[in-house]
């Protein structure tokens, strides 16, 4: 088996206005308990790992960069000893611009980390103060050019666009300024308000107002021409990337691939099985100690996905990608056509322009890269009522 | 049980003001409930009711009253609604009895549905037994309200008790006043059966249980019985009473009130207002029975999933027999596929059915805007009824259109006056008389309560119209509505065209002067409550083919989910099954998909 390890740093210095991650600030006294069981969580997967070729190796969180460099070092070497790890995975981390300094970027190079995104956001000190970032424009400039220094071959940067109020221009000039340090790898997200965080109660109390989706539309169509013109390539709807540096461990979430989840609230996806862990990192940590006799202590839970779960995710996940999806692979998953299953849904679909269908390929429209939703609510809304309709009548 | 000493009396009341509290008290003093068997008003039983804190079935119950002087007496209790829509379960309630509690709260006065509670007791020539309740609020002013009882209704002071149903005062006084005043049911126990049946629930095992006060002779045997207007025939399955849980007994006697399990399983067989005799000795003539209701408001009720069409019926079927009140019949629409046209006293009744036979019969439904019913005369001299707009015929055909008028009487202290005036001038009513239910010497100024008469167009009261009335008094007014007359006006039918194509279930009757200005709301209500779709949608509003309104909702252009954080699909997952279930809750009307409450916008033309 194929296999991806993502594994979850869940601290961060402050946590951001818009942020509802399972990300914790002020738990710095967990940091290193933390990482003693993120490496006995690796083991109690030996059996999997054991039998797997690991192609990357994901830290995310939260922000991976301001844990100890010889952690995040020592958490590989771990993986390393308990799976075959290929010879050219992906090793990567997500860091915040500022506060992962050269030493350390070369401390990570060393431990084989061979690439960086950076939480970049935006160009404009005002927005990233919106955000809650508390780093600086030039802070992202110095952060790619450490990370180049410390021999990082793929460097990412992470934006955000759609802020209430913002306009075009000042979002292009971010992304302008974004693609003159010439990251390998751009990906830009709309802004999204979630219940339950500061900024999503700030709008629900019309404090500041809601981010107006046309106007993000109107951005996402002009960053697509942009980036196109500036030579990257459109792989995913949010994430763009120079040839060669599209993120292998992503992929695998979108191709439908194996990947265990390794720390605190961590996703994993295993032969058809998905693994929730414990979310809170103080009860995770608790769970190490434990941990005899439960084959897995750090899960806190697991399931088979229904037949109709399957399908939608499979639509919900397979679908991002811009080139779209070989449909033949859903009838080897499935064991039905596509059309018998969910064809009316499909068709209607086309029918708006959000799909297009060529030969075997079944892929987004540029217009449909923007209503996604739409498409996978339509399928599952399909997939539900044909469920019901086959349902014995009481 | 002797017959002499058997009482059977409702309790009436304006909405809140205590009644299902006092049953409570009345069923605790008595024992019949033991203190962990008590809930607060634990004879609204109904999950709706305990939501909503209202009543809305009348509820029986039976209990044992030991006098002081160790007199033994049975007492039959059916507590009722206060609501006006639920006016009708009062006045089937009533018919099982000998007298009534009137519920009075103390910090109110007399207000709209204690007098027209008084008036149906009275024509049914009940004992009243006036209770002062709520004496235990501090701004309770018992006397006042006393006075008030006097000159209004003709009660002597020394007539009415003074309470608090939730402190438990004047609760011995009440129970001893029920035993000397209320006289016993009269009735032979030796003549043919006849017991006229008040209200019916249904069962799964036993089919309709029908709640009946036996009128003469006695209920008890497997002998056949029958129901004398429809000539049907039944084996009784189980007799028994409310205590207040249903409680088998071996029979029923003279004067009592009790239910009958007649395993009957076809509900249209077994009406409320029928008698129940015996087959083989039947009593020559049936009980006088009810006067059918006539319902204000019809709406259209469908499935959302035009699968469930039959399960609709049943449920309407079946809850109907629970809801003597409610009428129903087939009807179809262009838009909403089939369904069924139901008939209601009110919107209260109209929202509190959809909601039993949603939440009862698991059913999906889609609700369209309430109408009264119309008469049209035809060119041709024929006349129509209209209770859905979409039928109204062609202008060409239509001689007249006559509109219901109702007569309303509104209770508020004379400072709002004016108020009440305007709201209801604007809705074209017609002011017909006002009577003091005080002296407004002895009171401070603008004090002292007065009932107003006005005339008016039933229409114009469907919507807010209760809603505006409260806000422009401060809360204080209370109103009663009934059925005048049918009246000609000018009204014309506004259509309503989504993406072109007219939708039957939007469209509305209106008096014609208003007509451009409801269209014009009613399109931008439409605008904000349909959700924008694949395309550009216009909205449009037309009297007779000439468009009053337009408005587009644009296509949506962005509906993405951000990345899935570290594989943890679960989130997403469940922000698509939102989605994916409010498109199931959306109708579609051509290739639009309009969502529930857009079937209601007229509901908020009156809004502002
Ligand atoms: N302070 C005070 N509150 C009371 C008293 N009796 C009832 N209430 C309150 O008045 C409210 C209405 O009481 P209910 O018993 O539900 O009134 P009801 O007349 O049955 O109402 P409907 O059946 O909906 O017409 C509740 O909040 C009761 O707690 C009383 O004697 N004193
Ligand atoms: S740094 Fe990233 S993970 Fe941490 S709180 Fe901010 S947005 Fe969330
Ligand atoms: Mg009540």
């Amino acid at each position: 088996m194929s296999l991806g390890v993502y594994i979850h740093i869940p601290f961060c210095v402050l946590k951001c206005g818009y942020c509802d991650f399972n990300t914790y600030a002020n738990l710095e006294s967990l940091k290193l308990p933390y990482a003693s069981a993120l490496i006995a969580d690796l083991e109690s997967w030996s059996d999997v790992l054991g039998a797997a070729d690991v192609h990357s190796i994901s830290f995310g969180g939260g922000t991976p960069g301001e844990f100890p460099a010889h952690d995040l070092v020592r958490t590989v070497q771990a993986a390393r000893r308990l799976a075959a790890v290929t010879s050219e995975a992906e090793i990567s981390l997500e860091a915040n611009p500022g506060t992962t300094g050269e030493a350390g970027l070369r401390q990570l190079a060393a431990g084989g980390f061979n690439r960086v995104s950076f939480g970049a956001q935006s160009f404009d000190p005002l927005e990233l103060r919106f955000l809650d970032r508390v780093h600086s424009p030039g802070a992202i400039t110095a952060s790619v050019a450490n990370a180049r220094a410390a021999g990082f071959g793929s460097v990412g940067l992470d934006l955000i666009y759609g802020l209430p109020g913002q306009s075009l221009d000042a979002w292009l000039r971010s992304l302008r300024s974004a693609v003159a340090l010439r990251p390998e790898h751009l990906s830009c997200y709309a802004l999204t308000v979630e219940e339950g965080t500061p900024l999503g109660l700030a709008v629900q109390r019309g404090r500041i107002p809601d981010p107006d989706p046309d106007s993000a539309a109107t951005m996402y169509e002009a960053t697509e021409e942009f980036l196109n013109a500036a030579g990257y390539r459109h792989y995913e709807i949010s994430n763009w990337a120079l040839p060669g540096h599209e993120s292998r461990h992503n992929r695998t979430y979108w191709d439908g691939g194996d990947y265990a989840g390794i720390g605190a609230g961590a996703h994993g996806f295993i032969g058809g099985e998905r693994f929730e862990n414990i979310a809170h990192p103080r009860t995770y940590i608790a769970a190490a100690g434990s941990g005899e006799g439960t084959a897995r202590p750090f899960v806190a839970n697991s399931y088979v996905p229904a037949r109709a779960t399957a399908i939608s995710d499979w639509f919900e996940t397979r679908l991002r990608l811009v080139e779209g999806v070989d449909i033949r692979s859903f009838e080897v998953e499935f064991r039905s056509t596509i059309d018998t299953v969910i064809g009316a849904a499909l068709d209607q679909c086309v029918g708006y322009g959000l799909l297009a269908r060529d030969g075997h390929q079944l892929r987004l429209t540029p217009r449909g890269r923007l209503l996604h939703s739409e498409v996978c609510a339509r399928v599952l809304a399909h997939l539900q009522s044909q469920d019901s309709a086959r349902r014995p009548l009481e | 049980m002797d017959q002499s000493k058997i009482r059977n009396f409702c309790i009436i009341a304006h909405i809140d003001h205590g009644k299902s509290t006092l049953a409570d008290r009345l069923l605790e003093r008595t024992g019949t409930l033991s203190h962990r068997q008590m809930a607060e008003q634990v004879l609204d039983s109904m999950d709706l009711e305990r939501e909503k804190g209202i009543t809305i079935k009348a509820a029986a119950a039976r209990m044992k009253y030991v006098a002081p002087d160790g007199e033994e007496f049975e007492f039959n209790l059916i507590d009722t609604p206060g609501h006006v829509d639920f006016a009708y379960e009062v006045s089937r309630s009533l018919a099982a009895c000998e007298g009534a509690l009137l519920v009075v709260d103390a910090s109110q006065g007399i207000e709209a549905q204690t007098l027209a509670n008084v008036y149906l007791a009275m024509n049914q020539d009940l004992t009243l037994i006036p209770v002062l309740n709520k004496i235990d609020l501090p701004h309770a002013e018992p006397l006042r309200v006393a006075q008030e009882l006097e000159r209004v209704v003709g009660f002597s002071q020394d007539e009415i008790i003074l309470a608090s149903a939730k402190e438990g005062k004047g609760v011995d006084e009440i129970l001893s006043a029920i035993a000397g005043r209320i006289p016993p049911p009269k009735g032979n126990p030796d003549a043919p059966v006849q017991a006229l049946i008040f209200d019916s629930k249904y069962d799964a095992y036993k089919g309709v249980l029908a709640y009946v006060r036996v009128f003469n002779g006695e209920l008890k045997g497997r002998d056949p019985l029958k129901l004398m207007q429809t000539d049907v025939t039944f084996d009784p399955l189980e007799f028994g009473a409310f205590m207040p849980v249903m409680r088998p007994l071996p029979m029923l006697h003279c004067g009592e009130v009790g239910y009958v399990a007649t395993g009957l399983k076809d509900v249209a067989e077994c009406r409320v207002g029928d008698t129940i005799t015996l087959a083989a000795h039947a009593a020559s003539e049936a009980l006088p029975g009810y006067r059918a209701v006539k319902p204000m408001v019809f709406a259209g009720i469908y499935p959302t999933d035009s699968d469930e069409y039959q399960d609709l019926r049943e449920a309407l079927s079946r809850l109907a027999l629970n809801d003597a009140s409610l009428v129903y019949e087939p009807e179809s629409s262009a838009a909403l596929g089939f369904g069924f046209r139901c008939g209601f006293l009110g919107l209260l009744h109209l929202e509190i059915v959809s909601e039993r036979l949603e939440r009862e019969y698991g059913l999906s439904l889609l609700t369209t805007a309430p109408s009264v019913e119309y008469r049209v005369i035809l060119t041709t001299g024929e006349e129509a009824a209209i209770d859905n707009p979409s039928q109204l015929p062609d202008p060409s055909r239509i001689g007249e259109i006559l509109e219901p008028w109702a007569k309303i009487d509104v209770i508020t202290p004379s400072r709002y006056i004016g108020q009440v005036m305007e709201l209801v001038t604007t809705r074209r009513g017609q002011f017909m008389r006002m009577e003091y239910l005080e002296p407004e010497s002895e009171m401070a100024q603008g004090e002292a309560r007065v009932l107003l008469e006005y005339e008016i167009p039933m229409g114009e009261i469907l919507v807010n119209f209760y809603d505006q009335l409260k806000g422009s008094t401060s809360g204080y007014a209370s109103l009663d509505y009934h059925l005048l007359e049918y009246r000609a006006a000018n009204l014309v039918k506004v259509d309503v065209l989504v993406n072109g194509q007219a939708v039957d279930a939007l469209s509305l009757i209106t008096y014609s002067g208003n007509a451009s200005r409801e269209g014009r709301v009613l399109v931008s209500k439409l605008r904000e409550l349909i959700p924008r779709q694949m395309f550009d949608v216009p909205i449009q509003a037309a009297v007779g083919g000439r468009v009053i309104a337009r408005e587009t909702i644009r296509a949506v252009r962005k509906n993405v989910l951000a990345k899935c954080y570290g594989g943890d699909i679960t989130r997403k997952r469940k922000l698509l099954e939102k989605q994916a279930e409010g498109k199931k809750r959306m109708k579609m009307v051509g290739n639009v998909e309009i969502p529930q409450e857009a079937f209601m916008a007229v509901l908020k033309l009156r809004d502002d």
